[in-house]
């Protein structure tokens, strides 16, 4: 009787579906009430600051957790009441959880080792998995001489080795310095876009799901703030929080008037007046990215479709790429990013300065 | 470099060497002397293996050898076996029962093996209340007590508690992690135990085993008391005893029981080279803990009642005979009274001052030699004072029968002056420096742990606004470390109160024997038990109340300065 978690048609990979999945540990509520499809073969991200749930929603899909309510789905198959070790997820923890007293080859042959594969069918396969992250002259070094980047690409190895149908990541860049981390994400999105194999990975960091993810949920306190690809959840966030955990916002409270029948947005000081579409009568925030305002430190009229501000620049930060102004207007600080060239003087501090934005860059919100 | 060392702390440096004096010449003399005289000949004194010859070819000789090897091993094993149910009830279920089991490890611990082999005996031995029960209900008599079987009995009962922690210390020291990957890979139950968690616990286990061997191979008290001549420890201290501090065979003895202890310290110090698995993660180390079923629930309490009864029969023998009057061939003693505590304090009170002295004094010696050493080697960078933490560290490998033989054979040719040209060996002040010496090590531990504790920047502060160095030790570092220091006075105190092999070579008169000493003498004849016994409890008391204390001293010190615990 197979109790396990078994393979789909195409032989490998499924999606997963979670429905109505609400935990608590003890008073504490930690999941309310989640629903997600997650596509086979898709690279999917849950994002989000610390204590929002993603992790323990992950190590729930694994097994190592159980909810209260809800059922969790791989492929066809509902796995709610299935252990950990009967579930063919595979998972690369934060940590990485190398075996210390085993090396390289045995932690990678571990998993086959679970399943009775013939011995020279796991020689094969270790030896191909090894290859697949570029590891094979370091089968038989011990965890312990291995460099952080060195010991996580083991940890994949040793559960892509086994063929999940499903590949989880817990905050797998999270414990490497920065330039490894942009070199292994990219390798992560390449390996699995080889594999076709469905990845979920964890991350608090909005540039590294941006970066690899196919689609991302937004997870704050226990509740999925939003599902969609990295640009539909940047240019129409669903509410504030989306807007700016995504990236650098500004955000500008007011309220909708109607004037001469049209629909204004009239900023709490009136410095900012925006029209704006009917759909968006009930807005009580707009959006707009730093980098979609322009800076000029002469006047500049008002062009049709354009939104002028008057300001002045209050400071002023040097980030390589970009020149970040901070420029009061009216009782609003607003963040401008003007692409930085090599012998142009930016904006001195003090001065007088028109921005202008585009109006289609503006997000209406309604919370 | 030497010299500037020197001039930066020319008072330390000065302390340096004298306690590096004191160690030379109370520590390492000895030792070498009994090394050097195991190789000489009695009557040339040339260099010859003839000592060892003789030795190996004495049938009793052998047979002490691998009887001691023996008994060692054979507690290691017994006290694996009453550790391991123990400590994966506590490492892997949630269990209620936890506090009883940690106190279970600690209950043996103020019990040293040699205070309850005699009590063990009248409850375990052939004629012993526990046969006397069976013979009548059962007709079987079973040999917990003959010969060797009584000696593992009771040192794996008290040793016992050492594998338990170190076993559930290891245990804990596992990352949930290593078993949470290998859950995701399809391992569980016991396979997943054979695999991942006993080659994690390994190293830590076998750490504690080869300090228990060690302790086990060492000991005299325990085979003197229950009549167990032939194991090797109880044949070097006759040897001496009555043939004298000439005779070979103790030494060569003594040559052998440190060659064993370095080889289980060198055993146990490879195990954990390179294998520090614990790691501290995100989500604590440990491994998960699942609540037991009925059935495990019945089985856990079972075997640790069954336990606990036996953790608890030294004790209540011990109090049987401390309270009884006449004691033999009866499951009980005929009547209860408290004269045998009162013939112990009136009779024979040096027994109880002597201790008190004694251990004072060496508590004393080993906080102050461990404060100094201690803030030589953390604070200072004087040459050599990584040896002087080594060589003071060092009188852990030493058993004490041959600080005992060393002292006797070094020191007995100097006489006394103002005792009445006494030898100096047999001066009862040299029991005090043995005593010491063999607990500074533990001293020297808990003094390191309290200055590490005692961040730099308080004494360069101090220094900053013009405290001298000696200033500086005196009002910010000391009183920072109390906590720490007055624990390890307190373990000093209570392990030198009931220390037996070393005091067994050097007491030459009962007047100056101290608490152990006076339980040994009265235990040799049956009408001694009763009063030896009383004695017993009194040093029960004495160690678990110095546990207590220092306990109390350190979490309260350490909460009032908002430290983190220490040990």
């Amino acid at each position: 009787m197979n109790n396990n978690v078994s393979t789909d048609t195409n032989g490998r990979n499924a999606g997963v579906t979670l429905k109505g999945i609400s935990l608590s540990f003890g008073r504490t509520r930690v999941l309310k009430g989640i629903d997600l499809k997650i596509n086979s073969g898709e690279f999917f991200a849950f994002l989000g600051p610390s204590g929002c749930g993603k992790t323990t929603l992950i190590r729930l899909i694994a097994g190592f957790e159980s909810a209260q309510a809800g059922e969790v789905h791989i492929g066809k198959q509902e796995v709610s009441h299935l252990p950990p070790w009967s579930r063919n997820v595979g998972m690369v923890f934060q940590n990485y959880a190398l075996w210390p007293h085993m090396t390289v080859r045995r932690n990678v042959a571990f998993g086959l080792e679970e399943k009775r594969v013939p011995r020279n069918e796991i020689n094969e396969r270790v030896n191909a998995a090894l290859e697949l992250v570029g590891l094979s002259d370091l089968a038989d070094r011990r965890p312990s001489q291995l460099s952080g980047g060195q010991q996580q690409r083991v940890a994949l190895a040793r559960t892509i080795v086994i063929e999940p149908q499903v590949l989880l990541l817990d905050e797998p860049l999270s414990n490497l310095d920065a330039k490894l981390r942009i070199q292994m994400r990219r390798e992560l999105r390449q390996l699995q876009r080889k594999l076709s194999l469905t990845t979920i990975f964890v991350t608090h960091d909005q540039e590294e799901a941006n970066s690899t993810a196919d689609r991302i949920a937004v997870m704050n306190d226990g509740i999925v703030q939003q599902v969609g690809s990295p640009m539909d959840l940047y240019d129409r966030p669903a509410n504030l929080f989306v807007a700016g955990f995504l990236g650098v916002a500004n955000v500008v409270e007011g309220t909708v008037t109607l004037q001469e029948g049209k629909a204004l947005f009239r900023s709490t000081d009136s410095a900012v007046a925006v029209p704006i579409g009917e759909s968006s009568a009930g807005a009580s925030h707009i959006v707009f990215r730093p980098q979609n305002m322009t800076i000029h430190s002469s006047d500049v009229e008002a062009l049709p479709g354009m939104l002028r501000l008057v300001g002045r620049v209050n400071h002023r930060e040097f980030l390589g790429s970009v020149v970040r102004y901070r420029v009061a207007v009216g009782e609003h600080f607003l963040l401008v990013d003007a692409s930085y060239q090599r012998g142009v003087e930016p904006i001195a501090e003090g001065t007088p300065v028109t921005l202008s934005l585009k109006k289609e860059q503006i997000i209406a919100l309604e919370q | 470099m030497l010299k500037s060392e020197f001039t930066k702390h020319p008072a330390l440096s000065i302390v340096m060497l004298l306690i590096a004096l004191f160690l030379v010449l109370f520590l390492i003399v000895p030792v070498i002397l009994v090394v050097f005289v195991a190789f000489q000949d009695v009557s040339t004194g040339q260099f010859t293996l003839i000592n060892f010859k003789d030795f190996f070819n004495t049938a009793l000789f052998r047979e002490s050898f691998w009887n001691s090897l023996y008994v060692g091993l054979m507690t290691v094993l017994v006290a694996s076996a009453f550790s391991m149910p123990l400590a994966y009830f506590t490492s892997r279920f949630e269990f209620r029962g936890a506090v009883i089991v940690q106190s279970l490890g600690i209950i043996p611990l103020i019990m040293p093996p040699f205070v309850g082999a005699v009590a063990m005996m009248m409850l375990f031995g052939r004629n012993g209340s526990v046969n006397l029960l069976l013979e009548d209900w059962f007709g079987i008599n079973i040999p917990f007590m003959e010969g060797l079987n009584g000696v593992i009995f009771v040192e794996s009962l008290h040793y016992f508690p050492f594998i338990l922690i170190n076993l559930s210390a290891a245990l804990n020291n596992i990352d949930k992690s290593m078993e949470e990957s290998a859950q995701n890979l399809g391992c569980s139950g016991f396979r997943l135990f054979r695999r991942i968690v006993l080659p994690l616990a390994m190293p830590g286990f076998m750490a504690g085993v080869s300090l228990v061997f060690l302790k086990v191979f060492d000991d005299l008290g325990t085979p003197l008391l229950l009549n167990v001549n032939n194991m090797l420890a109880p044949q070097a201290y006759l040897r001496i005893s009555t043939i004298g501090i000439k005779d070979p065979m103790g030494y060569v003895i003594s040559v052998f029981l440190v060659v064993i202890a370095l080889a289980s310290l060198w055993l146990a110090m490879l195990a954990l080279k390179g294998k520090d698995y614990a790691t501290v993660q995100k989500g604590g180390g440990g491994l998960a803990k699942r609540r037991m079923r009925p059935v495990e629930k019945a089985m856990a309490w079972f075997i640790i009642l069954l336990i606990m009864i036996l953790v608890l029969a030294p004790h209540f023998g011990l109090t049987l005979l401390s309270f009884g009057t006449i004691w033999s061939y009866s499951v009980l003693p005929d009547a209860f009274t408290l004269n045998n505590f009162m013939a112990v304090f009136s009779e024979t009170p040096e027994y109880m001052t002597n201790t008190v002295l004694y251990s004072f004094l060496a508590g004393l010696i080993d906080v102050l030699l461990g404060t100094a050493i201690a803030y030589i080697v953390l604070r200072t960078r004087l040459a050599g004072r990584k040896m002087l933490d080594y060589i003071a560290m060092s009188a852990v490998a030493i058993p004490g029968l041959v600080i005992g033989i060393g002292y006797l054979r070094t020191f007995f040719s100097y006489r006394v002056p103002w005792l009445a040209d006494q030898p100096l060996a047999t001066w009862w002040f040299m029991i005090v420096i043995a005593l010491s010496i063999r607990r500074l090590p533990y001293a020297l531990r808990a003094c390191s742990a309290a200055l590490q504790q005692v961040s730099v920047s308080l004494e360069e502060s101090a220094e900053n606004l013009g405290a001298h160095k000696f200033t500086t030790i005196r009002k910010i570092v000391v009183p920072l470390m109390a906590g720490g220091i007055l624990a390890g006075f307190v373990t000093s105190f209570a392990t030198a109160a009931v220390e037996l092999s070393t005091t067994l070579m050097l007491v030459s008169k009962n007047a100056d024997g101290p608490l152990s000493y006076g339980i040994y003498v009265y235990m040799q004849s049956a009408a001694g038990r009763g009063p030896g016994a009383s004695l017993g409890i009194a040093a029960v008391v004495v160690v678990g109340v110095c546990t207590l204390i220092s306990h109390i001293f350190i979490d309260r010190r350490q909460k009032k300065l908002g430290m983190r615990q220490v040990g």
